[in-house]
């Protein structure tokens, strides 16, 4: 066991001193001494979030298996502990080793959401590492940044040496080769980024230069030195079964997704045209199904999770999904491990393999249909029609479900307030499906429908990267208008309303299609406090607001804005495969509400397929 | 059939609470295949029990865990065999860590207890650095009555600690003596363990022997809190370590190990 690197008196002091201490079931225990080369990969949010994602799983299994190697996890420490590092200058420290981070070679920061970006500078100066990259030194950890939101990192250009565009397979082995001959040669960090800028899919901010117009547009994205590519090449890994942690670390406390997870397939064949991750994860690419077999097998013995979980965009499109989850069910039921099936389109199977892995009386289901009205789903291509939903909801109450969840976005483009109101109609029509499809004398009292409304947020490369994003009064107006038209339905009585908050949304809204120049509101929010923003107590819109007008940007320039086709947006130096045509094309199609087939019905010629020798095959 | 194992709990795991501790043995034994019986319905749980929950931030060697299992064969093989008890523990602290040892497997009979209900009394030793513990045990065993208020968050009770103190000592061959006297233990086990769990810095130590169960629970930190009250002295760095509990017949105390 490995000791803690703070005291019993400060861990006693702080809630859940368990994130604090590492040591658990799977860590991976290396001499930090006979290795050439530490990464700490970190999630800027708290343990039991961050412990959550699989991505991170994946990469420290990779990470590990080189000998040379020692990867090591960090986490946002809770305002509580934040404190106490603060007020005793105690440095952030990676759990394995229990070591500050700020001796590390690397620092990995994963970018889920844009909510985090303050979390994410809370890191670097927890770590006593310069927050900005210009103050960074050659005994500096390289701060390096992955995940979906580096598809447009520049808000955080200022804070990192590197982005690593794509999946993290590929690329890595030959950065860590590069380091470790820079680092046995008279290692110069300026040096060493030159070089590294040159691998495939590696973008140095710092090597790059941008100019803008008077109206604050984008004139010019160079390189500031010779040799390094113009575009990022997105990285795609081909080959999905070389790295899979068969043995994941399993926390001692209860974390967000406490359970085994079986990634099926990457990348998604539905093209809705608000979803970024429908877009920068294509080509689609399926696990084999006796390699998925044998990895939950092992995953289940090395953990002794009560819980094991599909994942992927939509698993409904896995081709061997049948065959899996039956098989699942017989080596689940006689382990007693329970089987959980989210993101499976309501159908006659998804309601038999439902029915045996969960208790219908308990267990709610979901339908995502995105927007109320069919002209608006058309426009977003959610090719799903009133029907569809209304059927699968009565095969649903017939099969014994009283409880159904429904996911819907306001604030999407073109939409207009009857579009709204409709949200109000299908979920009254749901409802009184369930009178309809159930006898009274079977009907074990009201039904139950949860609508739920997000707020939309326009990202990049997605069709709607060029659209107008609603400013937090519109949002207000229209969650306003929705709840008095789910009053009005007949059915009010069982339809309960949630709704998002606006102001999240729009800081959010910001972030995701900023540029460079937006690193000084992160900045400055971070030096008023402003941390956990994601956290509904802890986010403070009134620092935000001071935090904009102090660094003189107007939000609504990257909220609230129509862009021409040929302005230059902050992450067209990007290439994600998907090409900037067919973006503008489905665009287009948005406009007059034309669906685009799926990708097994028809290939639409997105430009992913270049990915994959001998062609795309979903 | 019923067993109860006797377990180590030590370094950092200390910070664990006890339903999670809970949960940890539920991993620990799924990974080594051992044959719990589970609760029926959708989502079948083992069914466990611990004699009492420890603290978070102390240790021991102590600590009991109460299971009900179908047989003594390991799920999930081919083959059939029963493991011997020696066998399981081995098996058992294969697929957990360092900080959760397990010593003993006991087989039960079917008709028998389940320690939370026989649990009547429990020692610890508290480990102070640098401190006359020789005064706090004086203190102890000098007052006839010494009041302590326990605050639950519905209401505040007094309680006299002396009704359920049985032992206090600075010195460990004297407890160990009184010990004898009045309970059946297995202090060959302890002295072999014990330092896995202690502080090399915090040499000073004080034996408690106390009530513990649900008609009466005395913790070592109500101890120290009314001693510190009395006497004006602060105490904020000390180790709490539970060496065992113990059940009761009509004649003495007697170890839930035995």
């Amino acid at each position: 066991m490995i000791q803690p690197a703070l005291s019993k008196k400060i861990l006693m002091s702080v809630e859940k001193p368990a994130r604090y201490i590492g040591n658990e079931i799977n860590m991976v225990k290396k001499d930090p001494d006979n290795i050439d080369i530490r990464f700490c990969m970190c999630f800027p949010d708290v343990y039991e979030i961050g412990m959550s994602h699989l991505g991170i799983q994946i990469l420290y299994d990779m990470f590990n298996k080189r000998e040379d190697t020692y990867c090591e996890r960090v986490y946002s420490p809770w305002p509580d502990m934040d404190a106490v590092l603060r007020q005793e200058n105690i440095p952030l420290f990676a759990l394995e080793s229990q070591q500050p981070v700020k001796d590390f070679d690397f620092l990995g920061i994963t970018l889920q959401y844009e909510m985090c970006y303050t979390n994410v500078l809370q890191i670097l100066e927890l770590s006593q590492i310069p927050i900005f990259e210009k103050d960074r030194n050659d005994d500096s950890p390289i701060v390096i940044g992955g995940g979906p939101c580096t598809y447009n990192p520049e808000p955080l250009a200022d804070f990192f040496d590197i982005f690593y565009i794509g999946e993290g397979e590929t690329s890595y082995a030959e950065l860590l080769d590069l380091y470790k001959k820079h680092r046995a040669n008279n290692y110069s960090r300026k040096e060493f980024l030159k070089e590294a800028a040159k691998i495939e899919g590696l973008y140095v901010p710092a090597l790059y230069d941008v100019t803008y117009n008077d109206d604050n547009t984008i004139s010019s994205f160079e390189p500031n030195v010779s040799d390094i590519p113009t575009k990022i090449v997105k990285q795609v890994a081909t080959d999905l079964e070389e790295y899979y942690p068969q043995k994941p670390v399993v926390p001692y406390i209860k974390v967000t997704q406490d359970r085994s997870v079986l990634e099926i397939m990457r990348g998604c064949i539905r093209g809705c045209r608000f979803c970024q991750a429908g877009m920068i994860y294509r080509p689609l690419r399926q696990r084999n199904l006796d390699y998925l077999k044998n990895m939950a097998t092992k995953m289940i013995e090395s953990t002794g999770h009560e819980e094991i979980s599909l994942s992927s965009l939509s698993s409904s499109d896995y081709n061997c999904l049948k065959e899996l989850v039956y098989y699942l069910i017989d080596e689940c039921t006689e382990r007693k491990v329970n089987i959980s099936l989210p993101s499976l389109r309501i159908d006659a199977f998804s309601l038999d393999v439902m029915g045996k892995v969960q208790d219908i009386r308990k267990s709610s289901l979901t339908f995502a249909p995105e927007a109320g009205s069919q002209r608006m789903r058309d426009v977003i291509n959610k090719g799903l029609t009133r029907d569809v939903i209304l059927k699968g909801a009565t095969d649903a109450f017939q099969s014994g479900w009283n409880r159904v969840k429904l996911y819907f976005m306001m604030g999407l483009p073109t939409e207009t307030y009857e579009d709204i109101e409709e949200i109000a109609i299908l979920a009254n029509d749901i409802a009184a499906a369930y009178y309809e499809a159930v006898p009274k004398e079977n009907r074990k009292g009201r039904v139950d429908i949860v609508v739920s409304t997000s707020l939309f947020v326009p990202k990049p490369f997605t069709p709607f990267q060029w659209c107008s994003m609603n400013i937090a009064e519109e949002f207000t107006d229209k969650r306003k208008f929705l709840t008095k038209k789910v009053s009005e339905q007949l059915n009010q009585r069982s339809i309960k309303y949630n709704c998002h908050d606006s102001v999240v949304s729009v800081i959010e809204g910001v972030f995701a299609r900023g540029d460079r120049r937006c690193g000084q509101v992160i900045y400055n929010a971070y030096k008023k406090g402003c941390i956990f923003d994601s956290w509904t107590e802890y986010f403070d819109s009134k620092k935000w607001e001071e935090a904009f007008a102090e660094a003189g940007i107007d939000p609504l320039f990257y909220t609230n804005r129509e862009r021409d086709y040929d302005e230059i947006l902050p992450w067209d130096f990007i290439d994600i495969g998907v090409t900037r045509e067919f973006l503008m094309k489905e665009h287009k199609r948005s406009k007059e509400a034309i669906v685009t087939p799926n990708c097994r019905m028809q290939c639409s010629g997105c430009g992913a397929a270049k990915y994959l020798e001998g062609g795309c095959n979903p | 059939m019923k067993i109860r194992m006797r377990f180590i709990k030590r370094g950092p795991i200390q910070y664990i609470g006890h339903l999670d501790l809970m949960r940890y043995f539920q991993k620990v034994f799924r990974r080594c295949g051992l044959d719990v019986t589970y609760s029926q319905g959708f989502n079948p749980h083992q069914i466990l029990s611990f004699a009492s929950p420890l603290g978070v931030g102390l240790t021991s060697i102590g600590e009991y865990l109460d299971a009900t299992i179908n047989s003594l064969c390991v799920i999930n093989e081919e083959e059939k065999t029963e493991l011997t008890p020696d066998e399981w523990i081995n098996r058992i602290n294969e697929h957990s860590n360092d900080m959760v040892i397990l010593t003993s497997f006991n087989i039960l009979s079917d008709d028998a207890k389940p320690s939370m209900s026989l649990l009547q009394g429990a020692t610890y030793a508290v480990s102070f650095n640098d401190t006359n513990t020789d005064d706090i045990a004086g203190y102890f065993k000098k007052n006839k009555q010494i009041i302590y208020t326990k605050m639950t968050k519905k209401s505040t009770k007094e309680i006299n600690l002396k009704d359920g103190i049985y032992i206090v000592s600075s010195d460990k061959n004297e407890f160990y003596d009184k010990l004898n006297q009045i309970a059946c233990t297995d202090s060959e086990y302890e002295l072999n363990n014990i330092e896995l769990v202690t502080d090399t810095n915090k040499k000073d130590i004080l034996y408690i022997f106390c009530a513990a169960g649900s008609s009466l629970n005395i913790k070592p930190e109500m101890l120290i809190d009314a001693y510190c009250n009395d006497t004006n002295i602060q105490y904020d760095d000390y180790d709490v370590i539970r060496l065992d509990m113990y059940t009761q017949n009509e004649k003495e105390f007697i170890s839930m190990s035995l």
